[in-house]
């Protein structure tokens, strides 16, 4: 069997010294779309910043198809929280989308005709193609949202690592993105997406993956909502977990 | 012409001739105008991705961090070398920038504290090293190092052939390197997180905006003063943000700005003299306060007129709506409505009515004449079409979001105003065509359509309700 395209072992990260992900092993099956789940604090965005090599980890490694970051970078496509970026910044829709294609030009070369049409192609599959020459900050967030998501597609990448992409969209833009996630399934694409509403994640993802500071579980949605998982991720039970995280911070910085 | 304006109107003569004259003094004023046209320029383009990655403060840091490293240049040089005195400036700005990241990653104080503590420390040593070098405790140097206080407020009067050899290099080095890596600087300015994972690393960016920031001010102090460097890098860039959308356009517009401010300053100083930096910002600032006040799209009086405008329109269509009310109350001809039947529908004074009807004069809808209402045919449609899309707001809101009938009345009464026909349509369609509205009012039909049975019909059920409208 080929390597999976993306899988963690042992992985601790910390904040300030203060590690917010255990342990974590798991990996990522290809050609599904996997829901992270887990209460605010459990270290969902963590996760994915992670495995971007956003953030430093304290143990552990991360693969892509069996390789490091650096040898698959342009296979492996982000998205990042709506919030993180200033949406008052001079950029139009088009040049925001454009900038999807930048992992695939080098140093000193500029976006081409082809890398246009893709660009131009990804608006309209997310059908924001009318909104183009609009700057960004005169948009609604469910189309900030989906001009996110058509900056992803313009990646062209075989991974996605998307941040809460549901996060304040409207209910509309969300059945948007459910299409959009699948028919990008179909296209053999592997998708990681942080979410936090329990019930559409039944419907929505293949396989969960229930994370509070540990892997609580990971498998077929159905098979891990059929056990109590969920109370077990959403439950207590991390008082000794969160006490030792503490004690590991305070000892490193001195400070009670 | 008074004998101010007749000296300006020679000065100026002078200043222009002196562009393309020959001659020593015409050189160094062509050298000054050189000088600060490149200066602000750097520093415009720069400033662009400086006030964007919310840095503007760092450059003010800079521009004082630099000042002992001119003292330090001048000492090690034994004279006024102008490499000398550049390389000093330039370690000590990146000294400033380590201290500063030092501060910030070793303690728990926070990036604009570091950047006080730094300018101010730094600042410090320059101008006590300067005070030094200039004062009677060392009279072998004081009369070579007389020139270096210069540094603090700038004098493009005695920039020579080597600053502008150097002032030319940096615009070129800053051009070159926001054209080629535009779309990296971009992507970082805009998502680093983003930028990060496509291989953009934000410690590269960072450190190469450093070390041009760095260059660029250094070779602009000469000119502009330690202290005021930082206008340029933050005046044209914001000026330029509230002009434009795009960050292509907001560079070219800036630097564009920053040239011109150059010139201006330039001979603003030769003018009335008070030095070629002072006016380059106070330019510069009448530029910023211009565009903040009348710019089309964000202007402060953009936005006035805007908002008045929208106030005229809601008043003249509420007073179509209510003609339109009355008619359909009263059955009264559509074209001609008694100011008196207005007044009684809007539950106001005939004279307040009379007041704000008036206001449509200069519409294409209605005017006022005598005690009545004269109403077009575009009129008596807008009015009609404002009830319209008032009642079915109201239903639409009752049905969709499940409000009270009592609650539904004060969100139509705005929305009322900028409904488009589409939209009107639309939700009419998505209602089902209904009749009536929450409160029992009949939905009319567009006037034009064919269909007036609702208004016909109305004449005989009207007032039915108590709560009209």
């Amino acid at each position: 069997m080929s390597a999976p395209p993306l899988e963690f072992h042992d992985l601790t990260v910390s904040y300030n010294q203060k590690p917010v992900l255990w342990n974590i092993d798991v990996a990522i099956p290809e050609g599904v779309i996997v829901g992270i789940i887990g209460p605010n604090g459990a270290g969902k965005s963590t996760l994915l910043k992670a495995a971007m090599g956003l953030l430093r980890l304290s143990s552990g490694w991360v693969r892509f198809w069996g390789e490091p970051l650096e040898a698959r970078r342009r296979s492996v496509g982000f998205v990042p929280q709506r919030e993180e970026v200033d949406w008052d910044f001079p950029i139009t829709v088009e040049d925001l989308v454009l900038m999807g294609r930048y992992g695939h030009l080098g140093l000193l070369r500029r976006p081409g005709r082809e890398d246009r049409r893709i660009a131009e192609a990804a608006l309209e599959q997310v059908g924001m193609a009318a909104f183009r020459k609009r700057q960004i900050a005169n948009l609604s967030g469910g189309q900030q949202q989906r001009i996110f998501l058509a900056r992803a597609l313009a990646q062209d990448s075989r991974l996605y690592l998307m941040d809460e992409p549901f996060a304040g969209v409207d209910a509309t833009t969300e059945k948007t993105i459910v299409a959009i996630l699948e028919s990008m399934r179909s296209a053999g694409r592997t998708m990681l997406v942080v979410h936090h509403d329990l019930q559409t994640a039944r419907e929505y993802f293949d396989y969960l993956l229930l994370l509070n500071r540990r892997l609580v579980a990971f498998g077929p949605t159905d098979k891990v909502y059929g056990e109590d998982l969920l109370g077990k991720t959403y439950g207590g039970h991390l008082t000794v977990l969160s006490r030792a995280a503490e004690a590991i911070r305070a000892s490193k910085t001195g400070k009670p | 012409m008074s004998a101010d304006d007749a000296g300006v109107a020679i000065l100026t003569r002078e200043f222009l001739s002196s562009l393309a004259g020959e001659g020593d003094a015409a050189g160094a004023i062509r050298s000054a105008v050189l000088g600060a046209v490149l200066a602000s320029l750097a520093c415009s383009v720069l400033g662009c991705f400086v006030t964007l990655r919310k840095m503007a403060l760092y450059g003010d840091m800079l521009g004082h961090a630099v000042l002992p490293g001119v003292a330090a240049g001048f000492i090690v040089a034994g004279r006024k070398s102008t490499p000398a005195l550049l390389l000093g400036a330039l370690v000590a700005g990146l000294l400033a920038a380590g201290f500063t990241r030092l501060i910030c990653t070793r303690s728990r104080i926070k990036n604009d504290a570091a950047l006080g503590i730094t300018l101010s420390v730094f600042y410090a040593i320059g101008v006590w090293l300067l005070s030094y070098l200039t004062g009677p405790s060392r009279p072998d140097l004081s009369s070579e190092a007389s020139g270096l206080p210069l540094y603090l407020f700038g004098n493009p009067s005695v920039i020579h052939d080597a600053d502008l050899a150097f002032l030319t290099t940096a615009a070129l080095v800053v051009l070159l390197v926001v054209v080629g890596l535009f779309k990296e600087f971009q992507a970082c300015a805009f998502d680093p997180s983003f930028a990060a994972t496509i291989g953009i690393p934000k410690r590269w960016a960072d450190t190469t905006l450093l070390l041009l920031l760095t260059f660029v001010i250094v070779v602009s102090i000469k000119i502009l003063g330690v202290i005021l460097v930082a206008a340029l890098l933050v005046i044209p860039p914001a000026t330029a943000y509230l002009l434009t959308e795009r960050l292509r356009s907001m560079i070219i517009c800036s630097a564009v700005l920053g040239a011109t401010c150059g010139v201006l300053g330039a001979w603003l100083d030769y003018v009335f003299d008070g030095g070629v930096g002072p006016s380059i910002v106070c330019v510069a600032f009448a530029v910023l306060l211009t565009v903040f006040l009348f710019g089309t799209r964000h202007g402060v009086v953009a936005t006035w007129v805007r908002h008045r405008r929208l106030a005229l329109r809601t008043v003249r269509e509420n007073i179509l709506a209510s003609a339109y009310r009355v008619r359909e109350r009263t059955g009264a001809a559509a074209d001609s409505i008694d100011l008196a039947l207005l007044a009684q529908e809007r539950g106001e004074e005939v004279r307040a009515t009379r007041a704000l009807a008036r206001r449509l004069h200069g519409s294409p809808w209605a005017r006022v004449s005598g005690d009545r209402l004269e109403l077009t045919e575009e009129g008596q449609r807008r009015g009609c079409n404002i009830v319209r899309g008032h009642r079915l707001w109201e239903l639409f809101l009752q049905r969709e979001a499940s409000l009270a009938v009592d609650h539904v009345h004060a969100g139509a009464e705005e929305v009322e105003h900028f409904l488009s026909d589409e939209t009107i349509a639309e939700l009419e369609h998505l209602l089902g065509r209904p009749r009536l509205d929450p409160h029992g009012q009949p939905i009319p039909a567009p006037i034009g359509s064919g269909d007036t049975s609702a208004l016909e019909k109305d004449a005989t059920t009207a007032g039915r309700d108590g709560e009209r409208r």
